[in-house]
């Protein structure tokens, strides 16, 4: 049961991860990787929040959805192909943002549900 | 509502009728995609990999993918924190990999493997949550280290897999 739980909620999240980012290309030139920000931001707040749920609600939106929602290889990834591209600042920023606003996120998420 | 140039219809609203998307724009998206990896900003990895457009058969894959990365990711749930890092690391270095080899590939293999298996299998939130309940000092370390050691088997990978192939 809690197979299915993960592999629907992880389905799930990698689904609107996938559009999440289709979205956010769509609507800026920028070559700075806001898709993965908002979705790292977004699962690392709703991981926090069911931190301390049942374990049907962990297995399903915690490990599920937010870990299929949130991605480290593509963060990972961009921050190499920022590298490449000689734009440090950036992969600097991305690095910096990625951690402060996700840990932060996921702090006050804790907090919210505590 | 605007296009990016070499993508089938408006990001978003095209993927609720993408079931009408033809086949063939898919690929052809696809295929161009992956002739210039590293071209413009849509170049987009992996989590960005927009290859092809919103069909309902690259949303299949990418679920199919992320449902079978997350169960793979549950397989070292038990490890806690240590369970986090190997698969952010381990992740990372394949997607280092995988992205020098998409060109080569099916133009399915960036969404499936890309987007879905190494983005479902790798994880942020957790590290976010783990780096929460760590705190202070060790959090910083923690999340230092990992990035750095993330970071770095990115670029062994694909290093390492331009060698290879050359």
């Amino acid at each position: 049961m809690t197979v299915l739980l993960v592999f629907a909620g992880s389905a799930l999240g990698a689904v609107a991860r996938y559009l999440t980012d289709r979205f956010v290309r769509g609507r800026t030139r920028a070559t700075f990787p806001w898709g993965t920000l908002a979705v790292n931001v977004v699962g690392s707040l709703l991981l926090g929040c069911v931190a301390g749920a049942d374990p049907a609600w962990a297995a399903s939106v915690g490990t599920g959805f937010c870990g299929g929602l949130s991605t480290y290889s593509t963060f990972s990834h961009e921050t190499v192909r920022l590298l490449e591209d000689g734009r440090h600042g950036q992969a600097l920023v991305n690095v910096a943002a990625n951690l402060g606003a996700g840990v932060a996120a996921a702090a006050v998420g804790c907090l919210l549900t505590r | 509502m605007p296009t990016e140039p070499g993508r089938p219809g408006p990001a978003g609203g095209a993927d609720r009728s993408g079931g009408a998307d033809p086949a063939g724009g898919v690929e052809a998206a696809g295929g161009a995609e992956a002739a210039g990896p590293g071209a413009a900003g849509g170049a987009g990895p992996v989590g960005g990999p927009a290859p092809a457009g919103g069909s309902a058969r690259v949303l299949l894959v990418v679920a199919l993918g992320g449902g079978l990365g997350g169960l793979a990711r549950y397989a070292f749930a038990g490890l806690g924190t240590a369970g986090t890092i190997a698969v952010n690391v381990l992740g990372s270095a394949l997607i280092g990999v995988l992205m020098v080899l998409v060109p080569r590939l099916h133009p399915l293999a960036r969404p499936f493997l890309g987007v879905g298996v190494l983005g479902g299998f790798t994880t942020f939130s957790a590290y976010a949550l783990d780096a929460v309940r760590l705190g202070g000092l060790r959090a910083a370390a923690y999340l230092l280290a990992v990035v750095v050691l993330a970071v770095a088997a990115t670029a062994l990978g694909a290093a390492v897999t331009r060698r290879v192939l050359r």
